[in-house]
């Protein structure tokens, strides 16, 4: 039903498609733009795009947050073209992706990682798996376990015994 | 209270885990302890694999120095927070460290890992060899000048020395410096007022002495062994306290020249009122170099990159005269916390 949206152009030349969030939510972007996700670069190849692109497992807040990234970084891709609109300087880019990555707490910024991960959208997906592993410097194994809902399945003995092996790493 | 996090998949997972810091390694050893998944993952080869090639492209990861810190007695210095058992050993010398190995008690020597293609990411506890350099003065021989140098390698592979190879030189005596192992696949070892280096060729077992670039003021505490860029070997020397000449061994067919790459003033870069500097030590493979200054009194040994200048002071009242730069692609999964036995005896 999106078909007739789905077929706009820009003045730039790119194709415009439609990307539909999970809950629905609806977003317009350049082929140029959407290309960044190695996943609808693939669709786009094959010609399955016209339709939109339903993204089932990326909840709209998401969306916005992958879309927002993809329009902003959308000058590294398409640098060769010149048809775009002046890109985003590399300082204008660090600042938005530092400021992006240090806004995000859990849970978002897990579902972000999801959504790079399902996209396939390498940067987005190594800056945000940058961020988390920066965020576990520090932090304690039940800290760790909290991060990420993950049950601690050792026997006391065997943590005793991987403490005691590194037990310099312990230490406070 | 927010939401629970979403659960990450285990390829997701992973790739958060490849980003651990290299420099702090306690980190993946408390991540070891979070649940069997991960500590599996953080000891498995592959993973180990990818981790080394993820950091690669980073700066080395050093874990600390060794130095002799008494009359001998080998001191593990470490700047991260990972430590072996024992931080100091009495009665070792610490000679050479290199590829996960560290070689203590000899006379001027160097250890290496003896696989071929290997990217000593983790490879101690494979086989290593031993390069072995001595000079022999006879009591009260007269040809001291020109007493024999000879070097050894040994194999652990097969457990046995190889005849050794020797030159007669009037100063051939190797100076207990660390010894470099440049990409030509020869060991280079200074001898005593960095007149002379001598050249191993571990293949073809050859022991060879290189004049030194020509200089009017000998002081063997201000040379020291490098590899350069590209991998050959180099020569740092100290001149008038405070300039820093940076030279590289090129050979070209039969003849060998000496390039002057750079000479810095260290004056500039090194802060404060340091008093007179030394040469202490090279992080092989990397352009940094160790030197000491003293301030009131303290000694303290700073870290330099020669490609930017930048300074780091990397440790506090270390009163060594040379130190070696222990470092290694490391995780600490299971098993992997401690130094095993064999890395640290010989």
């Amino acid at each position: 039903m999106a078909a007739a949206a789905a077929e706009a152009t820009t003045d730039g030349g790119g194709k415009m498609i439609i990307l539909i969030s999970a809950d629905g939510k609806r977003f317009e972007v350049t082929e140029a733009v959407a290309s960044q996700s190695q996943l609808i670069s693939n669709m786009i190849e094959d010609d399955c795009t016209e339709n939109g692109v339903r993204l089932p497992n990326v909840d709209g807040d998401i969306l916005t947050m992958v879309v927002d990234y993809c329009n902003m970084h959308a000058g590294d891709a398409a640098a060769a073209g010149d048809t775009m609109k002046a890109s985003s300087t590399e300082e204008e880019l660090k600042k938005f992706d530092a400021e992006l990555v240090q806004a995000l707490e859990n849970p978002v910024l897990f579902k972000l990682i999801l959504a790079a991960n399902f996209l396939n959208i390498k940067s987005l997906l190594d800056m945000t798996c940058q961020r988390v592993a920066d965020m576990m410097s520090g932090k304690t194994p039940e800290q760790m376990r909290e991060t990420f809902s993950i049950e601690n399945d050792f026997t006391p003995e065997e943590e005793a015994a991987i403490r005691q092996e590194n037990a310099w790493a312990f230490d406070d | 209270m927010a939401a629970p996090a979403p659960e990450l998949m285990d390829d997701v997972v992973e790739e958060i885990l490849l980003r651990l810091p290299l420099d702090d390694p306690s980190c993946a050893a408390r991540a070891s302890a979070v649940c069997k998944h991960w500590s599996h993952l953080l000891a498995d080869a592959g993973f180990l694999r990818r981790y080394r090639a993820f950091h690669r492209r980073r700066a080395p990861p050093r874990l600390g120095f060794i130095y002799d810190a008494g009359s001998p007695l080998a001191r593990f210095a470490p700047t991260t927070a990972f430590r072996p058992a024992d931080l100091d050993h009495d009665g070792w010398k610490p000679m050479d460290c290199r590829h996960g190995r560290a070689l203590f008690r000899t006379s001027a020597s160097a250890v290496l890992c003896a696989v071929s293609g290997c990217d000593h990411g983790g490879c101690h506890g494979g086989p290593f060899a031993v390069a072995f350099v001595a000079n022999y003065v006879m009591e009260g021989e007269e040809e001291e000048i020109t007493s024999p140098t000879s070097a050894w390698l040994y194999s652990s592979e097969t457990g046995t020395w190889s005849a050794p190879s020797t030159v007669r030189h009037h100063n051939a005596e190797p100076f207990p410096k660390p010894s470099v192992l440049a990409g030509d696949g020869a060991v280079y070892f200074l001898t005593w007022h960095g007149r002379n280096i001598l050249r191993y060729d571990l293949r073809k077992l050859d022991l060879t002495v290189i004049a030194s670039p020509e200089i009017d003021d000998d002081d063997f505490e201000n040379h020291l062994l490098m590899t350069t860029e590209d991998g050959g070997m180099g020569l740092a020397r100290l001149v008038s306290g405070h300039s820093l000449q940076l030279w590289s061994w090129k050979p070209v067919s039969a003849a060998a020249a000496w390039v002057q790459l750079r000479v810095i003033d260290l004056d500039l870069v090194i802060p404060g009122d340091a008093m007179r500097p030394r040469l202490l030590g090279f992080a092989e493979g990397t352009d940094m170099v160790f030197v000491d200054t003293t301030y009131d009194g303290a000694q303290v040994v700073q870290q330099i990159e020669l490609s930017t200048l930048k300074v780091t002071k990397v440790l506090d009242e270390c009163y060594a005269s040379c130190v070696l730069p222990y470092m290694s692609f490391f995780l600490p999964g299971r098993q992997k916390g401690k130094l095993p036995p064999s890395a640290i005896t010989l």
